[in-house]
């Protein structure tokens, strides 16, 4: 079982490095964006209704990896069902199970990756948080694969119910928009009203950006963080589940 | 042991209709055998439950000794499923796409030199000179040649083909027929679905469906037989015309009248083509 899962994500990687157009997007397209996110803080005066501009860019760092581990996930399963690929891998013994696991291993190696990218830029990039690498590091390690995980897991989800290619774009902003809103990154989750404050709950960014706001302005361990990375882990196990059932061989 | 895939009273619904409703099927060990009808006919679902793609509704049936649905994980050894459509990784190359679905067999048991498999069937496929190439490069007959080498690369005992020749020039045709054939050789049993009639002069024996039914198993050449033929003899004197079915059989009676001064000789069969259409626009 477990040498099919490496097989299965082997091969997913094998994809990757020959696939030249998403290695340039994943260099290109995260730095577009943080740089965005530098300068269009720089100018901003204080407001009493949102948080600080260094809380809001960690969050908008988070969304970052949250996002681009979703999209790769998510247009890569469509891709293989449309395709036909994913129905015929069922006609050869392997299990709906290992297929799952052998996607997860293979996109959390991409996705881990792909995070690290950003989080090596972002310190470059941003004085502010400087300081949650270099006191925290090895706290954020278990915050990023696990934002990286539930990523996948909702990506394997939603992907599920997506007809095509061009149908699963449909989906971003299902996606992207209640994680803006509600997951706490330009204001704190406890001044939403409480039947939102249940909703955010249901958004793995939410507790990834508690968990490092926690480090960075409260100084605070792995205690404090560990209902968090919970948190984060039975949501992507439950996505995961879930996505085991939804997912479907042909489109 | 005579039948080698079974199949009783199958029936498959999609949504409110019967894609197949009652089929009664027995194939062989070791012989090609086609399964012919128009679209809807429910061909490709009954290819894709036996398998293991899909799970019949209700029905009992058995390939190579085993039942399935209830067995197909341990069947999933021994077949081999060609799809419609190439269904291949375009971003890898061949033997990329190879080893990726042998990988998957040798983890379940299979013994043996992976490279060495790979070059055997590329050159089977005659593709090993392209071996290191990306699938997006491949011109489509290529991919499909590539397609059939994914569903043998594990040596199945019984390979599955969902309309292999759709959309294939002449020649790449031929050249499928003479992998079938070849494999036939080696003992594998072979199910190729087709709406082709060059197709089906090629199997061993075809079954006729439609409307989620299988209605006729027959050989091709005894189909082909149980057509009309009409016979028109030209002597000095007087011209003949003669109107019989099942050739072979009947047109011997008649050679009596075909002493003395015949001119011409002009025989017209029904192609397989005429009487399958015959056969399936008929009455349920």
């Amino acid at each position: 079982m477990l040498r099919k899962i490496y097989y299965i994500a082997l091969r997913n990687l094998w994809q990757a490095r020959k696939d030249y157009g998403l290695i340039l997007e994943s260099i290109f397209f995260p730095l577009g964006t943080l740089v965005i996110v530098k300068y269009s803080f720089s100018q901003m005066e204080e407001s009493s209704y949102t948080l600080e501009a260094r809380e809001m860019i960690l969050g908008l760092i988070a969304l970052q990896i949250y996002f681009q581990t979703y999209l790769m996930g998510a247009l890569v399963l469509v891709r293989e069902r449309v395709r036909g690929t994913m129905e015929r891998m069922f006609t050869y013994p392997v299990r709906k199970v290992e297929i799952l696991g052998g996607y997860l291993l293979g996109f959390s190696f991409l996705g881990i990756l792909q995070a690290i990218y950003v989080l090596v830029f972002s310190y470059f990039l941003f004085n502010e948080i400087k300081v949650i690498f270099t006191s925290h590091l090895w706290l954020l390690v278990p915050i990023t694969i696990l934002l990286v995980f539930t990523s996948i897991g909702i990506s394997a989800l939603i992907s599920s119910f997506a007809k095509s290619e061009a149908h699963a774009l449909q989906f971003i902003p299902l996606v992207v928009i209640p994680a803006l809103l509600l997951s706490g990154i330009f204001y704190p989750v406890e001044l939403l009203s409480p039947w939102l404050q249940k909703g955010s709950y249901l958004i793995p960014l939410t507790y990834a950006i508690t968990s490092m706001r926690e480090l960075l302005f409260e100084n605070g361990d792995f205690y404090d963080i560990m209902p968090s990375l919970v948190g984060m882990a039975i949501l992507g196990t439950i996505t995961l589940v879930a996505g085991s059932f939804t997912l479907r061989k042909t489109s | 042991m005579s039948s080698f895939i079974e199949v009783k009273g199958l029936r498959k619904p999609f949504g409110h209709i019967w894609a197949l409703n009652g089929v009664n099927l027995e194939i062989r060990e070791g012989e090609i055998f086609g399964i012919l009808g128009p679209n809807g006919a429910g061909k490709t679902t009954l290819v894709r439950i036996l398998s293991t793609l899909l799970k019949p509704s209700s029905g009992e049936i058995s390939v190579a000794g085993f039942r399935l649905p209830s067995e197909d994980h341990k069947l999933k050894r021994f077949i081999g499923y060609m799809p419609q459509r190439p269904s291949l990784y375009e971003d890898l190359s061949a033997s990329k796409n190879l080893k990726f679905f042998l990988n998957l067999h040798f983890s379940d048991g299979l013994r043996g030199d992976i490279q060495n498999r790979i070059d055997q069937i590329l050159e089977f496929v005659e593709l090993k000179d392209r071996r290191d190439d990306l699938i997006s490069t491949f011109s489509s007959g290529m991919k499909q040649r590539l397609s059939l080498a994914c569903a043998l690369v594990h040596q199945p005992k019984i390979l599955f083909l969902d309309e292999p020749t759709s959309g294939v020039d002449p020649r790449l045709k031929r050249a499928f027929w003479d992998y079938f054939k070849k494999l036939k050789q080696e003992g594998t049993t072979i199910i190729i679905t087709t709406h082709q009639l060059t197709d089906a002069e090629h199997c061993d024996r075809l079954a006729l469906m439609k409307s989620g039914k299988v209605f006729l198993v027959d050989t091709p050449h005894h189909l082909k037989d149980s057509g009309i033929s009409k016979i028109r003899i030209t002597k000095k004197s007087e011209v003949k015309e003669l109107e019989i079915a099942n050739f072979s059989e009947e047109f011997p009676k008649h050679l009596k009248e075909l002493n003395g001064d015949i001119l011409r000789l002009d025989i017209t069969s029904e192609t397989l083509e005429d009487i399958f259409l015959k056969l399936t626009h008929g009455n349920d």
